[in-house]
């Protein structure tokens, strides 16, 4: 796939993706960050993709809908976890230690 | 204003979203599942290729620079790979610029076609069969609905892209932007200008007293 059919095939995956003027917009760095990482799992063709959309697809239809890269985070930490990657114990310390 | 100052580095603590976001980029680091450095090219090439800006870098080095302008217009395939943006195998890319007198706008009747390498990602009603059909019908009425009134003496052209051809849109430099310089104009060209469903931003008038 070149460039431009990846990124189509992301729309179609995630429509919502908040862009203005066909430009995405990311309200802070973290979620830009988020963004990214979500991303090279892509193209890294790793399981957790899959899972964090299916994950994401969930929260996106329920009706209590928080910000949309609250969602992204809140997807992306279960996928992560659940995949055994790294564990709910590990990302609490390190958010920890990176607010003190 | 000095309160917010005084107390940036106290009493803002980091938000929760913030906090979890940078503990999840380090510890995927620190197990090598992930590079700071591929989290960064992957965003660098979404902000890049999804949207408009190359398109808008194209228009603005026209409106600054004359011959490139004339190189542009004359075999844009060529002048766009000037600046580095290619990748469209098998095609061109022709410009058509927007005057006094005449107007141009862009339409794919049979599928899609866009001219993706500088406006990236269509959107969604450049693909609806309204817009398809009917801006080669009734360009003027499609173009008011935008909220573009365009005089009655205003010549309408409407280029219909294929595989083999796409167009893009030159739209005019506005009013009141002539002391921007190429940086400055990039912003008040949207991607709409460069379909030609609207014209590019008007900027602010420039303050009196500077």
């Amino acid at each position: 796939m070149n460039n431009h059919e990846q990124h189509a095939d992301l729309l179609e995956l995630l429509p919502n993706l908040p862009r203005i003027n066909g430009e995405l917009i990311f309200d802070s760095p973290w979620e830009a960050r988020l963004f990214g990482m979500a991303l090279v799992l892509r193209e890294n063709q790793s399981p957790q993709w899959t899972d964090f959309t299916r994950m994401f697809h969930a929260y996106e239809s329920n009706t209590n809908k928080s910000p949309y890269y609250e969602r992204w985070l809140a997807a992306l930490e279960h996928a992560l976890i659940q995949g055994g990657l790294i564990t709910e114990e590990e990302l609490e310390e390190r958010a920890r230690e990176f607010s003190d | 204003m000095s309160t917010h100052e005084a107390n940036h580095h106290s009493s803002h603590p980091e938000p929760y979203e913030s906090l979890r976001t940078k503990a999840l980029e380090s510890l995927l680091i620190e197990k090598g599942l992930i590079s700071s450095d591929a989290i960064d090219a992957v965003i660098e090439s979404y902000q890049e290729h999804i949207g408009p800006l190359n398109g808008a870098k194209v228009v603005a080095r026209a409106w600054t620079d004359p011959p490139y302008k004339k190189r542009l217009l004359a075999n844009g395939t060529d002048a766009i790979a000037e600046l580095g943006y290619m990748g469209l195998e098998g095609s061109e890319i022709v410009i058509v610029e927007n005057t006094a007198t005449t107007h141009n706008a862009i339409v794919c009747t049979l599928c899609s076609c866009y001219p993706w390498p500088v406006l990236g990602l269509p959107p969604s009603w450049y693909k609806s069969n309204a817009y398809r059909s009917r801006m080669v019908l009734e360009p003027r009425d499609v173009l008011q609905e935008f909220g573009l009134d365009l005089p009655e003496e205003t010549e309408i052209r409407v280029w219909d892209s294929t595989a083999a051809i796409r167009y893009m849109v030159l739209p005019e430099r506005p009013p009141n932007s002539e002391h921007l310089n190429e940086a400055e104009l990039i912003p008040l060209i949207t991607r709409d200008s460069m379909i030609g469903v609207a014209k590019a931003t008007v900027p602010e008038p420039r303050n009196s007293n500077e």
